[in-house]
């Protein structure tokens, strides 16, 4: 009798505990040093200024997809590895059409949000499972999988792939 | 590339297929090589992004400049930059680094100078800012670092901004190259497309060369077609043209060759010599073949030409091979050769037959094998077919040289002998079993042929015959006057002999005839009396029997509608479908029969009377047999005195069919003057008129040969071609020879009446 209700107690507890830090996940500050800023329309916030602070912990945290592809930048394929893109709106609950995508070196991309679900594009955080640095277009890298289809392997693709990402706005 | 047309007509449809399927192989893959070669070169720079080897190149250049604004602001004493920024913009040039030199097409840049100057410098740059930027804090403000990495950087600038330039015209170079290689590659797809179309055409030409080909030999042939079919109607016509001659000519040899061998007859007196009769019994025996073989000849034309018709009736077959056996045993006898014609006793007594022709077949085969048989027995037998088939066997047996295979085969053949060597020894013409088989075929039978090399040969001929019932005992015998109407019959016919004959026949039936020479009169009578029928010859001056109906039919009143028979020897149909045409009733055959007239009669609707059994003409002596005489084993009797002078058995005939006063009467219409013939002919030899005395020598000569007068014909037949053909003076020694004539005719006439008394 006091075996059951032990355990059935520890589960209660395990329970809630869950469900406080996945609530947290989405609101809590980023522990570490920021490497995404998402603002716009997003259903959550964890900055003063408004927006959503990404450390990469917080990017590993989500699941995490792989493929490897051909790109124009590699001599060849290539394994990236990281979550999607569509987690990573969820996560935050963007909510609106276009991501306006921008790099360190200031390079300037806007992404259709329905690519995120109809490519499945990953937000790379590993390439060939190492982390990227930012000499080796890190730390993040928004990759289609061009050797999926002809139609990504054009520029239109290539440009939205934008490496040395540190920043979404969703509009 | 060079086909024969033949090779190509005689192509099947797999060697087309395979020739079309190698042709599109041939001229397609190479197409389709040039085409995956371009899609492989779109996706090379869609996917490589070529041309962004040249913007890396520039971004290069750019970052490197950013990094020399950065070093420079990190100098400053308040610099507006964080170290991290510092690092940052280091970390984004090396970034910037790679992008240039691991690109896939990097090998563009990489074989030129500049590109590894360029290289070099950046190397030497890195070696020497990476353990600078290890801790970026320390550079801050740090002058000397920053002074040595920046002139570092201008060092290094300028040579990127050539490989940019470079770059720009690496990227034109391979512009050039795609398009150099496009091009290749259009014209080489136009080259192709030309050898397609080429060979394409190529084939059209050959498909057209051999539809054309194909066109030609189909008109060939339809002219060909037309043309032989041209040559069939024409031979066709050359044929029936050869027949028609062939029954007309027969028959036109035929009567006078009638007279001829009354000639040979009447010279066989009995004070000739025994050379003399030789020559004669010579004379007689070709002669009496030589009509055999054109009664052969007619039977084969009118078979060939159609025109034969059998005419049923009922026919008794056991007298049919008494008959039979009567008149072959002496031929049998004069081989040494038994010969048994018998008819099995279960045989229908009547049959519906053309008896003739069923004789003809029997005569022929019973002949044959007389012919080809030396010692030994015929066995002819006549029995109802067996297997419960409708019918009656023909077997004829015999015990002669028989024949071998080959000559089996091709016994049928038409003038086709056994044995060649045979042939002059007992002539013929070899048409014999070609009739006989087409008469058994007409009858629905055949003949077949079994036999051994001297052993013997049996044929067999199956006829269909159906029974017939057996005819009234009392019409069998004579033509009763009582037992038929009494029609006014109009004769039109321009032979004496005939007209005579008609006459005695008609009233020997029992018609009343009133006579006119030709068409033309037949038409004047038919205006002024009334008749129940005209006869009308075929062949007649001033007006034929065809012009002559047409004239009657379209005669006002009922005139137009009497029946009309037509008299003639004709036997072709076209004749008779011509005569149908313009209104013939009917047809009888000439010479004139009674039974063929009384039939005619009978078909146009005057007489009651049913008819007269066929077995009255069947015994008939004179009946026209179309049998080959020479077939016939007949030999000429032995010719008593008197029938240099007459033939008794015309004479009898003759006699027989008339009442006694109308005998009297027409001996008188030749003898009595002034009127009679006679007189007449002697008055007109005496006065020298050459025409009256053709005219009435015709007339004499026709009516002597009627009554079988042979002393009067001969002198008459002289008197008339002397008359007719010839200018020599007319002898009036003619006068005494023809009294002479007379006076012994008168004699033997006597004589035989007296015989006939005693």
């Amino acid at each position: 009798m006091s075996a059951v209700s032990h355990g059935l107690f520890q589960l209660i507890v395990a329970l809630i505990l869950m469900g406080q830090s996945a609530l947290a996940l989405a609101l809590d500050a980023p522990k570490e040093r920021p490497v995404l800023t998402i603002t716009g329309k997003v259903g959550v916030s964890n900055h003063p200024a408004g927006g959503v602070r990404l450390d990469m912990k917080m990017i590993e945290a989500l699941p995490q997809h792989s493929f490897t592809t051909r790109t124009p930048w590699y001599d060849k394929p290539v394994k990236f590895t990281g979550p999607l893109l569509g987690d990573v709106l969820k996560l935050v609950k963007a909510q609106g059409q276009t991501i306006s995508a921008t790099a360190i070196n200031d390079y300037r991309i806007t992404i259709p949000v329905g690519d995120a679900s109809q490519h499945g594009v990953i937000m790379a955080r590993l390439i060939d499972d190492q982390p990227i640095p930012v000499r080796e277009k890190g730390p993040l890298f928004i990759v289609y999988p061009f050797d999926n289809s002809a139609t990504l392997r054009s520029s239109v693709y290539y440009e939205r792939s934008i490496w040395q990402l540190k920043a979404l706005d969703i509009q | 590339m060079t086909f024969k047309l033949s090779d190509l007509a005689s192509w099947q449809r797999r060697q087309w297929a395979m020739a079309l399927a190698g042709l599109l192989l041939v001229t397609l893959s190479p197409l389709a090589w040039i085409q995956w070669q371009q899609l492989r070169l779109l996706d090379d720079v869609s996917t490589n992004q070529v041309d962004s080897i040249m913007w890396q190149a520039y971004q290069l250049e750019r970052e490197m400049g950013r990094l020399k604004s950065r070093l420079q602001e990190a100098g400053n004493p308040a610099p507006a930059i964080t170290e991290w920024e510092l690092l940052e913009g280091y970390e984004i040039f090396l970034s910037r680094i790679d992008l240039l030199t691991k690109i896939p097409r990097r090998d563009l840049l990489e074989s030129t100078p500049v590109f590894e100057r360029a290289t070099g410098l950046l190397d030497n740059f890195v070696r020497q800012a990476d353990p600078v930027f290890e801790q970026p804090a320390r550079l801050m403000g740090h002058h000397e670092q920053l002074q040595a990495l920046i002139s570092s950087i201008d060092q290094t600038l300028p040579t990127l901004s050539d490989l940019t330039r470079e770059a720009n015209r690496a990227v034109a170079r391979f512009v050039d190259e795609r398009n150099r290689q496009l091009h290749q590659q259009s014209v080489l797809v136009i080259s192709l497309a030309a050898v397609q179309a080429l060979v394409l055409l190529i084939f059209l030409a050959l498909l057209v060369r051999h539809i054309r080909h194909q066109h030609r030999q189909y008109s060939e042939l339809q002219k060909l077609s037309r043309e032989l079919a041209e040559a069939r109607d024409l031979a066709e016509a050359a044929n029936h043209g050869k027949s028609v001659f062939l029954a007309n000519m027969s028959h036109e040899i035929r009567t006078p060759f009638q007279g001829l061998l009354g000639m040979l007859n009447l010279l066989d007196e009995p004070n000739l010599s025994g050379r003399q009769r030789d020559y004669l019994r010579t004379a007689q025996d070709s002669a009496i073949h030589l009509l055999g073989v054109l009664n052969d000849i007619l039977d084969v034309s009118t078979m060939e030409s159609g025109t034969l018709k059998l005419s049923v009736g009922p026919v008794n077959l056991r007298s049919l091979a008494q008959e039979v056996d009567g008149l072959m045993q002496v031929a049998a006898a004069d081989k040494g050769l038994s010969l048994n014609v018998h008819a099995a006793s279960d045989l229908p007594d009547w049959v519906t037959a053309d008896a003739t022709r069923v004789r003809q077949i029997m005569f022929n085969l019973i002949n044959n094998a007389i012919k080809f048989t030396n010692q030994g027995s015929i066995i002819a037998e006549l029995s109802p077919a067996s297997g419960g088939r409708c019918g009656v066997v023909l077997t004829v047996r015999d015990t002669g040289v028989g024949m071998d295979k080959e000559t089996l085969q091709r016994l049928f053949t038409r003038f086709y002998q056994a044995d060649n060597s045979l042939r002059r020894r007992i002539g013929g013409t070899g048409l014999g079993l070609d009739i006989s088989r087409s008469l058994a075929r007409m009858m629905g039978g055949d003949i077949q042929v079994s036999s051994e090399p001297g052993v013997g040969s049996v044929f067999t001929v199956i006829l269909d015959l159906p029974e017939a019932a057996t005819p009234e005992p009392e019409r069998i015998s004579q033509l009763d006057p009582q037992y038929t109407r009494r029609l006014k019959v109009l004769v039109a016919e321009d032979h004496p002999i005939n007209l005579k004959y008609m006459n005695i026949l008609l009233e020997k039936m029992g018609h009343d005839a009133t006579f006119c020479e030709n068409g033309q009169e037949a038409l004047d009578l038919l205006q002024s009396q009334s008749f129940d029928v005209v006869l009308l010859d075929y062949h007649m001056p001033v007006l034929d029997g065809l012009a002559t109906t047409e004239a009657i039919r379209t005669m006002p009143g009922p005139a137009s509608q009497i029946k009309i028979i037509l008299v003639t020897a004709d036997v072709v149909n076209d004749t008779r479908k011509r005569a149908t045409e313009v209104g013939v009733n009917e047809f009888t055959s000439k010479p004139l029969q009674a039974a063929d007239l009384h039939r005619a009669l009978l078909h146009c609707g005057l007489l009651e009377d049913p008819s007269i059994p066929e077995t009255a003409v069947l015994l008939r002596p004179t009946s026209p047999s179309p049998l080959a005489s020479y077939e016939l084993p007949t030999r000429l009797p032995e010719s008593p005195p008197m029938s240099s002078l007459i033939d008794l058995e015309s004479y009898a005939e003759i006699v027989s069919m008339m009442p006694t006063e109308t005998m009297y009467e027409m001996l008188d219409t030749v003898f009595e003057p002034p009127e009679g013939t006679l007189p007449v002919l002697q008055a007109a030899l005496l006065e020298g008129d050459r025409d009256a005395v053709g005219y009435n020598a015709h007339k004499l000569k026709g009516t002597a040969m009627l009554l079988g007068f042979r002393a009067i014909i001969r002198t008459a037949a002289q008197i008339e071609q002397q008359a007719m053909q010839t200018a020599e003076p007319l002898s009036p020694d003619w006068v005494e020879q023809l009294q002479r004539d007379v006076d012994a005719t008168r004699r033997a006439l006597r004589q035989y009446e007296l015989s006939l008394t005693a």
